[in-house]
């Protein structure tokens, strides 16, 4: 093995300098973790189509403010119950006909009028509707979350940092909260308030900011003692300027995966409600109403189901799978 | 041991007290009682308002009500007259209990499964398989997914009694069904994490270096390692049971607990609403109390420590 | 002598998202019967992952991209999972670094004990208890019979590491592999599992690899010494030779680390630098940008292994016969001062 008889030039010998930056140097470029992450999140490519999915999904909610195939609450009785109709392509469930008679001709509604996803009980036009009522319900979602992102971040910080006597208390009372289950404090909330928009988003944000307000106070406890919160604190900087100047940038990325988590569960709750008849009044449409139209003709019209349905479910899907993902992303360790 | 589940009964007390309390002053706010119909004469009204003592002030109403919840007594329903809100509740307990403790052991059991499989399968077509499966659980609403298992199963194939609680195990299958699915995705999801955790760890190495095969390390360690905290999300799983129970039991029209308490709202009947929903607390609480206090005998770590306390 | 184990020319790439990790770069070392081997080397130096190819247990995405490991002549490479999994526990056991984590935490120390046991031979689960009780009074847990149900959480972390051990030897394994099983340890708990090793090395008669980043825990266990860096066996001999008589600047480097009681030293020495990226393993010697005796060829060209005595080899371009002789740093002045009062006929070479 041993090989003293290589030759070699004199030159070889020489001192090879390196500079001591270039013995510090690390070959790779570094990545922040925010950079980092977010190379994660682009592996995930369900979490990425969910992404796209959501933007499109909103992108449509917006756009049919102003066009909409059909006015989403005429109501015309010489219309009621067509099944879906795609112009005149004879394609199965979408050709106008049900147990293969056209429906379209029965009724005489005339050459060029058709509805792509059928027209419900008062004649009014699904796909519409479901234009409408998906903006309605991500509005709801969307604007209950934010409360409910305030409350939660603003109660976990509190508990967390304060700590002692004020935590032991706010921990107690969100024990009392959490000890009824969320869907039904909500309901008490609504049969209280009028049913509405306003008051199903303050009943939503009222009770699912429990999970939130726990996840942000057990971190908040954690980085309290993390040094450069002590460095902070030793310099004499005012508690809650270190909160907002430190604390939440650290927590951002919690809030962030939380909030994600909570969209889906307002939009569920939203629905929940409506269906069971508690939520928006009449004629709103709202993904809970459709499906509680929806099912009540579930026999002889499921199209009306079906289609909400589907929309429904995925939109808790993109959430969802972009919310796994943002959280594998973020937080690669935990996974609870 | 004994003296932190006293404890821990105290606080359950504590906290129905303050839930029946709060639902109380709730319903006391509320804009109308079911007997504000114009049709009926002001002197009926007067006669029913006498009846159900709501002509007392509101403090006298609320210590009757708090005694009477004390002793279990809920006060009478308004929508079935002379039902008392035990009896309605009692009577109808039975079917909740069955679909919620089936659809518990069927969604935890192939959540416990579906999970491992995936755990093991790590970034394979398998582990893919099962988290969309998860997720499309967690993502699709109970009572969606009831009526499309109505509709389909029920209806079109014709494989399961349609509704109603006649055809005694037969007619729970599609609700458990239903019910399970909630159950299922998040037990499927938590196992998974869990597994995949055990897996990697300096014990499940060591069996592996001591010469298990890859099914024996998963059969005696990394199973019953990542099953035990499973325990901790039989209260949530309760939670989601009990919700999903409201449009479930409505949907395949089941005379449950749930079904009743939906009818309840829509009818405005108030004993029954703050009967049922002292009775979902009470039920919520005692799964979490009995949870934890089994977490600590299954745990070895727990429960040795527990007992040198 | 007998050898036991014979790892020729093994090299292992790590698949990752970067691409490609050359974790093992062509290691060749071998083993012989009763003897006790110390790896040394710094955290990704390769030396666990050389040892987990000897046991089978590498990581899904490590591939084997060259050579063989031979056990009693035999290539454990090409063995199926099913023998693999017949030789773990068996032939070959492996000792834990952190006792803490390495045990089950919800079965009986009992059962886990007796489990290899009963994994490799045809006996009853009493008479493995049996088995298990004595082998846990071998490694110095007392009133072992009374703690078989007792769960690890129960011991503290010099039993179970006593536990742990058990577990490795309770089939009188041909080859015991040690992996840094003292680092998470108190230092005077260290030297009681050391001194434990050796004990039981001679009762039951076993070859052992002790791997570990601490030259000091090495000198009092071990017969031979290879030093590994960046995936690479960098110089190897006996371990006086090692000690006394370093030919590689890195192990000068590792040695001047080592707080000894001679040493006079105010400030504990460190390497500069950091250990190259694996990812693209640098031309030339892998240690030359943290070198400070780094000469222009070491850029350029990997150093062959120099031989400094029969059983001494060293890959550097210092023992190059052209090579201008160095200043070497006082402490490893100091160690060849003792090599050469010790061996004065070779010094006079």
């Amino acid at each position: 093995m041993a090989d003293s008889k290589i030759k070699l030039s004199p030159d070889a010998f020489k001192p090879a300098h390196v500079s001591a930056d270039e013995k510090e140097k690390i070959a790779t470029p570094a990545l922040t973790f925010t950079q980092d992450a977010i190379r994660r999140l682009k592996q995930n490519k369900a979490a990425i189509i969910s992404f796209w999915i959501l933007v499109f999904i909103f992108a449509v909610s917006i756009i049919t403010l102003f066009v909409s195939p059909h006015n989403p609450n005429t109501q015309n009785l010489n219309y009621t119950y067509l099944p879906p109709k795609w112009g005149n392509l004879n394609i199965p469930f979408f050709n106008g006909k049900q147990g293969g008679v056209d429906m379209y001709a029965q009724n005489n509604v005339p050459k060029g009028v058709y509805f792509l996803l059928g027209t419900d009980y008062l004649g009014r036009d699904l796909l519409s509707r479901i234009f409408v009522g998906t903006r309605i319900s991500l509005e709801i979602a969307v604007i209950a979350t934010f409360f409910d992102l305030v409350i939660g971040v603003g109660y976990g910080i509190i508990s967390g940092w304060k700590g002692g006597t004020t935590d032991t208390i706010m921990q107690r009372v969100i024990e009392i909260i959490s000890s009824v289950p969320n869907l039904v404090v909500v309901i008490l909330m609504l049969l209280v308030f009028k049913p509405g928009m306003t008051s199903i988003i303050v009943a939503i944000a009222i009770t699912s900011w429990i999970t939130m307000a726990r996840l942000i106070r057990a971190q908040t406890l954690q980085l309290k003692d993390q040094e450069f919160i002590l460095a902070a604190r030793t310099l004499g900087e005012s508690s809650w300027k270190i909160a907002i100047k430190h604390l939440v940038p650290n927590l951002s990325s919690t809030i962030i995966i939380q909030t994600m988590f909570t969209i889906p569960t307002a939009i569920f709750f939203e629905a929940f409600l409506s269906y069971i008849g508690i939520g928006l009044p009449a004629p709103t449409a709202s993904l809970g109403t459709l499906l509680n139209d929806g099912q009540k003709a579930l026999q002889t019209q499921p199209y009306l189901l079906v289609y909400p349905a589907i929309v429904i479910v995925v939109l808790m899907l993109a959430f969802n799978l972009l919310a796994d993902g943002l959280r594998d992303a973020f937080d690669p360790k935990s996974s609870h | 041991m004994v003296k932190y589940v006293l404890k821990r009964i105290g606080f359950l007390i504590l906290t129905l007290f303050l839930v029946a309390s709060i639902t109380f002053f709730l319903m006391k706010l509320l804009p109308g009682t079911p007997f504000n119909n114009p049709k009926i004469p002001a002197d009926q009204i007067a006669q029913l308002k006498a009846q159900y003592g709501l002509d007392k002030p509101v403090w006298q109403q609320y210590l009757v009500y708090i005694l009477g919840v004390a002793h279990g007594d809920f006060g009478t329903s308004y929508q079935f007259t002379g039902q008392t809100v035990s009896y309605l509740i009692s009577s109808r307990v039975g079917p909740s209990l069955q679909l919620g403790a089936q659809a518990m052991v069927v969604g935890t059991l192939l959540g416990i499964l579906l999970g491992a499989v995936a755990a093991i399968r790590k970034n394979t077509w398998v582990d893919s398989v099962a988290t969309i499966f998860a997720i499309i659980g967690r993502s699709i609403p109970n009572f969606v997914f009831a009526a499309l298992l109505q509709y389909f199963v029920a209806y079109k194939w014709g494989l399961a009694p349609v509704a109603l609680w006649e055809d005694g195990f037969s007619s729970s299958v599609l609700p458990t069904l239903a019910l399970a699915m909630a159950p299922l995705a998040n037990t499927a999801r938590f196992m998974r994490t869990e597994m995949v955790d055990v897996l990697s760890s300096d014990y499940i190495e060591l069996a592996r270096s001591k010469g298990d095969s890859k099914w024996q390390v998963v059969a005696r360690h990394a199973l019953r390692n990542s099953m035990i905290p499973i325990v901790t999300i039989i209260g949530p799983m309760a939670v989601d049971l009990m919700v999903g129970s409201m449009v479930v039991e409505n949907i395949f029209a089941i005379p449950g607990i749930g079904e009743q308490f939906v009818k309840s709202i829509t009818t405005n009947d108030y004993p029954v609403i703050m009967g049922l929903t002292v009775m979902y607390c009470f039920m919520l609480t005692v799964v979490i109390l009995i949870v934890d206090i089994l977490y600590g005998f299954i745990d070895p770590r727990i429960r040795l420590s527990g007992e040198a306390n | 002598m007998d050898r036991i184990l014979d790892v020729k020319d093994l090299a292992i790439d790590f698949a990752t998202f970067a691409g490609p990790v050359h974790a093992i770069r062509h290691v060749n070392f071998h083993l012989d019967k009763g003897e006790t081997l110390a790896i040394v080397g710094e955290s990704g130096s390769g030396k666990s992952v050389t040892m987990r190819t000897v046991m089978g247990l590498l990581a899904n995405n490590a591939s084997i991209t060259s050579g063989e490991v031979l056990l009693e002549g035999d290539d454990i490479l090409k063995k199926s999972e099913k023998e693999m999994s017949a030789m773990r526990g068996n032939d070959v056991a492996m000792i834990f670094q952190d006792p803490m984590t390495s045990l089950d935490p919800t079965m009986t120390i009992g059962k886990q004990v007796a489990e290899p046991l009963l994994l490799h031979n045809d006996i009853s689960k009493k008479a493995a208890l049996k088995e298990a009780v004595r082998t846990l009074e071998l490694v110095g847990i007392n009133d072992a019979e009374s703690r078989l149900n007792d769960y690890p959480h129960q011991f503290s972390g010099g039993q179970r590491q006593r536990i742990v051990i058990a577990i490795a030897i309770i089939n009188h394994p041909k080859i015991l592999i040690a992996d840094e099983p003292t680092t998470a340890l108190d230092v005077t708990i260290q030297a009681q599992i050391i001194h434990l090793l050796k004990d039981l090395q001679t009762k039951i008669d076993t070859a052992i690899i002790f791997i570990t980043h601490d030259l000091g825990v090495v000198a009092g266990i071990a017969d031979r010494v290879e030093v590994m860096y960046a995936g690479k066996i960098i110089e190897y001999g006996d371990v006086d030779e090692v000690f006394y008589n370093p030919q590689h600047p890195y192990t000068w480097g590792l040695l001047e680390a080592m707080p000894t009681l001679e040493t006079k030293r105010s400030r504990l020495f460190a390497i500069p630098g950091t250990p190259p990226d694996l990812l693209d393993p640098p031309k030339g010697d892998a240690f030359a940008p943290r070198n400070p005796f780094a000469m222009q060829i070491d850029t350029e060209q990997e150093p062959p292994f120099f031989q400094v005595s029969p059983t001494h080899f060293a890959a550097t371009w210092l023992l190059h016969p052209d090579a201008p002789k160095v200043d070497v740093p006082d402490e490893i002045k100091r160690r060849w001062g003792i090599w050469a009062a010790k061996h004065p006929a070779k010094e006079a070479d």
